[in-house]
């Protein structure tokens, strides 16, 4: 059995078949009322003079929460479910397909293709397209929900707007806010999905060992810790555009950010290489 | 009827599913306890005590029911609904795809059974919750002096109109007491859910998520349609009526409505079902 034979039984099966997608359009819709409320309350009052552009959306859907201090900090911690469900879900459609593919028809690729980490890698490819279409899905609702509401197509952010969508009080106003077009697609576009797809590698190779509900239990974990503390080893702060050095002082390096998640992808992979060829896959349990 | 009760309370203590999720549970608020540690062992001079003095530091004030700023706090309270359900909520639909419900349907009434099964799942996801929250009260006395708050000294939100403040500030040991058995209340009442819901989800991952994925999306609706404004209303997301402390006013008729609501929901759905099914 060739490679790409496997790839693309994964992607049609564990991609196309599925019907989680279906709520990544609902979902964004919702955080574009959400934001389109906002702006337009203050367009109305005169705080602002444009309506925003698509980057401006898409920068409020994963812009986090500002950096948590317990000592300072009189309302208490509370977690940014937005950024949670915009990052969580993600994980959530990708939980439990191979390890459901390995206790069905998985057995017999696996004999017919006469290799595991075949197997394991054709996962892997599967997994990072679930998360790219993912996130093509996530921007293109955002796209759709601008032009019905005549919101300009840019991928250049407004500055007012900007500073509006990620916390007026919270910035330094000497920050500079325009955004070269880099900028966005590295800050905005590129960081929130390589940190989504390094999460959930590592999720599916830890459903290997632990049971699937478990993986996300650990993931969600991951995520309350990022929110919590600003650390590099909490990775997914470097999804949080409100945390981003481009606008905080001692904020998160977006390099650094990639170089992090792509050490974990390759350490996922083969780990799970290693793992899965020495797992008792005939005592599988879902 | 007891004789079953025995027996599913039995697969419940000698299940592995309790065990692990007791013991993640536990990791969790033992993280809060040292959390607590830490701070009042360092940070005595911290900005956020300084109008209050020792009683920043009460236990009242620092146990896992009460504070808001630890990080063991926040991620037991937002997983709260999937710790609930992992230890039983997926048996009912485990014994029914593998034929073990029929075995035991031959052998009782089928009412017997259901409302076995109804009061395993509910005591599971109660225990799984109080248990770590009591070992939590207890840790965090052992670090933290139990000296009474005063009203004045707005540490915390319980306030007029509040979950019942006036004990709070009067007798606070019954109070936090009282508040486990809410949370246990709430625990059973969301394993519950999954009980009900393994009538139609025929997937192991999907039912024991779902509860948790409503609760997170009703909280999102909450925050979606309740506008921007700051003003005091009643709290209306159960994720955060979980919590004894909420921004908004979170009286006991609310708190124990919700719980009830659910119950009963759940209830009439798993009686309806368990009498529809066929076992086939």
């Amino acid at each position: 059995m060739k490679d790409s034979k496997i790839i693309f039984y994964d992607i049609r099966i564990g991609i196309f078949r599925r019907w989680r997608y279906i709520v990544v359009p609902i979902l964004f819709f919702l955080f574009c009322i959400q934001c389109n409320i906002l702006i337009t309350i203050q367009y109305d009052c005169g705080a602002v003079s444009t309506s925003g552009t698509w980057m401006d959306y898409l920068m409020y859907c994963f812009k986090g929460m500002e950096p948590f201090k317990a000592t300072e900090n009189i309302e208490g911690f509370k977690v940014p479910v937005m950024w949670m469900l915009s990052i969580g879900l993600c994980l959530f459609i990708n939980l439990d397909y191979p390890v459901d593919d390995l206790t069905a028809f998985g057995q017999q690729v696996i004999i017919r293709s006469g290799s595991r980490s075949q197997w394991w890698l054709s996962k892997c490819v599967w997994n990072l397209c679930s998360c790219i279409i993912y996130f093509l899905l996530a921007y293109f609702t955002v796209l759709v929900f601008c032009i019905l509401t005549h919101v300009h197509i840019s991928a250049f952010n407004t500055p007012e707007i900007t500073r509006l969508v990620l916390g007026e009080i919270y910035f330094d106003s000497s920050v500079d806010l325009t955004m070269k077009i880099y900028e966005t697609v590295l800050i905005v576009m590129l960081a929130p999905f390589l940190i989504t797809a390094a999460l959930s590698m590592l999720q599916m190779t830890l459903s290997l060992v632990i049971k699937p509900v478990m993986c996300f239990l650990v993931s969600i974990s991951i995520l309350i810790v990022s929110a919590y503390y600003m650390a590099p080893l909490a990775i997914a702060n470097y999804s949080m555009i409100i945390r981003n050095g481009r606008f905080l002082s001692g904020g998160m390096n977006t390099i650094q950010g990639f170089i992090i998640s792509g050490i974990i992808i390759f350490i996922s992979i083969m780990a799970g290489i290693f793992i899965f060829k020495h797992h008792d896959i005939l005592n599988f349990e879902e | 009827m007891i004789k079953i009760i025995k027996m599913e309370m039995w697969k419940i203590f000698h299940g592995r599913m309790f065990w692990i999720t007791l013991s993640v549970a536990m990791a969790i608020v033992l993280c809060d306890v040292f959390q607590n540690y830490y701070l009042v062992v360092t940070d005595f001079n911290s900005r956020a005590f300084k109008h209050s003095g020792y009683e920043g530091y009460s236990l009242f004030v620092r146990w896992i029911g009460i504070n808001s700023d630890t990080l063991g706090e926040a991620v037991f309270l937002f997983v709260f609904p999937l710790l609930a359900v992992l230890p039983y909520g997926w048996s009912h639909l485990s014994e029914m795809k593998s034929g073990y419900t029929n075995n035991i349907l031959c052998r009782t009434s089928r009412r017997n059974y259901i409302i076995s099964k109804y009061i395993a799942v509910f005591m599971s996801g109660g225990l799984v919750i109080a248990i770590p929250m009591f070992f939590n009260l207890m840790g965090n006395a052992m670090v933290c002096p139990a000296c009474i708050p005063t009203c004045t000294s707005m540490l915390t939100s319980v306030w007029q109109g509040a979950f019942l403040p006036m004990l709070y500030y009067t007798h606070p040991w019954i109070y936090s007491l009282i508040w486990i058995a809410v949370d246990f209340l709430w625990g059973g009442a969301i394993s519950c859910i999954s009980l009900a819901l393994g009538f139609f989800i025929k997937k192991n991952v999907l039912l024991l998520l779902t509860p948790f994925a409503v609760f997170v999306a009703f909280d999102f609706c909450i925050s979606l349609f309740s506008g921007t404004t700051k003003k005091m209303k009643l709290e209306l997301s159960p994720l955060h009526l979980l919590h004894e402390t909420t921004y908004n006013l979170n009286p006991a008729w609310l708190v124990f409505g919700m719980i009830f609501l659910l119950i009963i929901l759940t209830a009439i759905i798993t009686f309806r079902m368990g009498k529809r099914y066929e076992g086939l």
